[in-house]
């Protein structure tokens, strides 16, 4: 997976964890902490589409944050 | 690599996998799936409307949508699944699109332009821009709200309904979110994305071209973009000065003739707006010819040249954009610079000069015209270091 495609982003994964910070009050109150509920947002495929974690219920998730850079 | 420890669960129908795509141009993701053969369906989330501040993150969902792991490591996959955990209703139901007439009676505008954003087509993202500018309005600190009309502006600018300033529009939006929510690692990888090569973590695209190889080596057709990597976007990270700062100079005395009608259009983009003193910028200059316009590719190149005012220098940059192989084209050409700050200087400084090109018109006549540019840049001790 790209998670793992370069020590730059592993470096990019170490900085972000470290440097995260309680959000702004203007933030989302999107909480995605353990035991919560992931936020049932439908979302674009890029497949085309849409799309919600609603869905994929009844199996576990394995869920990945990313982008292509 | 996680992908290759998922796959024969994936294959199986053990689990689900499902990637969230943090991106301006998600088509990008797109072409890096096909690339790898990720077979998991990956949903979009442009306008970072999921709030997450940095990527990559893994996490775990049991069967009922409950994150058992919010940051999980590879050593963890295997008690993740061997755990039974206890079944919960949702008392969420599934979102639909919205009802806009609805959304307009309730009068946050904010959420009014998420929903043009995304349900609507390119013609509707004058709706979203004009929204979440009515929403900073009403409160100019709202992170989010500067965040995404920098991206509304940068999907406006790459669609047919762009207005002039909208890149740079972008940027500036980019530039205020981040100086709100500095901790923002998704919002300053926007800026980095057209930013100085000094600024850059890592070459955000320089892998589009060994996808496109690649995939056709298998016999496959590369999924198109429908906007290319180029630039600083294709960069990685750059320290060095140029040993070649001789730019053209094909006018000093001003005697060619002005596009008085601005029969080519120019873009200019300076990224970071505004800049932090001692820091550096990208501006890229961009040149479209107008409809009936083309480049007369027989005669010269694109010739661009600046003056440096006291406290800007040039590190890098490209002064002349060559000719098509075709004896006429209309395509966008892109000249980008990469300058320093000097550390004393702050406020607003305006870097002059002219483009001279070659164009021919509908009637046949063809003409070497000079356009001059106003590039402003604005320095201020307290914008965000977007390195």
């Amino acid at each position: 997976m790209k998670v793992m495609r370069n020590l730059s982003l592993s470096a990019l994964l170490m900085a972000t964890l470290t440097a995260a910070s309680p959000a702004g009050a203007d933030e989302l109150k999107i909480s995605k902490a353990v035991g919560d509920r992931f936020p049932d947002r439908t979302l674009p495929l890029i497949e085309g589409g849409e799309s919600s974690l609603a869905r994929f219920r009844g199996k576990k998730v394995i869920l990945i944050h990313f982008a292509s850079w | 690599m996680w992908y290759r420890t998922l796959k024969p669960l994936l294959d199986k129908k053990q689990i689900h996998v499902v990637g969230i795509v943090q991106e301006q141009h998600p088509e990008r993701t797109r072409l890096y799936k096909q690339w790898k053969q990720y077979s998991f369906p990956m949903m979009v989330d442009s306008l970072n409307l999921l709030g997450f501040h940095a990527i990559p993150i893994v996490m775990g969902l049991d069967e009922s949508g409950i994150v058992r792991y919010s940051r999980m490591k590879q050593s963890q996959l295997k008690t993740f699944l061997a755990t039974t955990y206890k079944a919960s209703k949702s008392s969420l139901t599934l979102s639909k699109k919205p009802d806009m007439a609805a959304l307009k009676a309730r009068k946050k505008p904010r959420d009014l332009a998420d929903a043009y954003f995304l349900y609507g087509s390119d013609k509707d993202l004058s709706l979203a821009v004009s929204s979440y500018q009515e929403a900073l309005k009403t409160d100019p600190k709202d992170s989010l709200a500067q965040f995404r009309l920098g991206v509304a502006l940068r999907r406006r600018y790459e669609s047919r309904f762009k207005k002039t300033g909208d890149d740079q529009g972008a940027i500036e939006s980019w530039t205020r979110a981040l100086s709100l929510n500095p901790n923002q690692y998704i919002w300053r990888r926007r800026i980095q994305q057209y930013g100085p090569q000094l600024n850059k973590p890592y070459n955000f695209y320089a892998w589009i071209e060994k996808a496109r190889s690649e995939i056709r080596k298998r016999g496959e057709t590369p999924l198109p973009l429908s906007i290319e990597a180029r630039g600083t976007e294709i960069m990685g990270k750059g320290l060095k000065e140029t040993t070649n700062k001789t730019m053209p100079d094909p006018d000093p005395k001003g005697q060619i003739h002005r596009d008085k009608d601005q029969k080519i259009q120019v873009d200019v983009m300076v990224t970071p707006k505004p800049v932090r003193p001692g820091e550096r910028i990208r501006v890229r200059l961009s040149f479209r010819p107008k409809t009936k316009i083309t480049w007369n590719n027989e005669a010269g190149d694109v010739q661009l040249h600046l003056d440096w005012p006291k406290g800007i220098a040039l590190i890098d940059g490209s002064f002349s954009a060559k000719n098509d192989k075709k004896t006429s084209s209309s395509e966008k050409r892109v000249l980008e610079l990469e300058l320093s700050v000097d550390k004393a200087l702050r406020g607003s400084v305006t870097l002059k000069g002219y483009v001279c090109y070659q164009i021919c018109t509908a009637d046949g006549s063809c003409l070497y015209l000079r356009q001059d540019l106003s590039i402003p840049i604005l320095v201020h001790e307290k914008a965000p270091s977007i390195r």
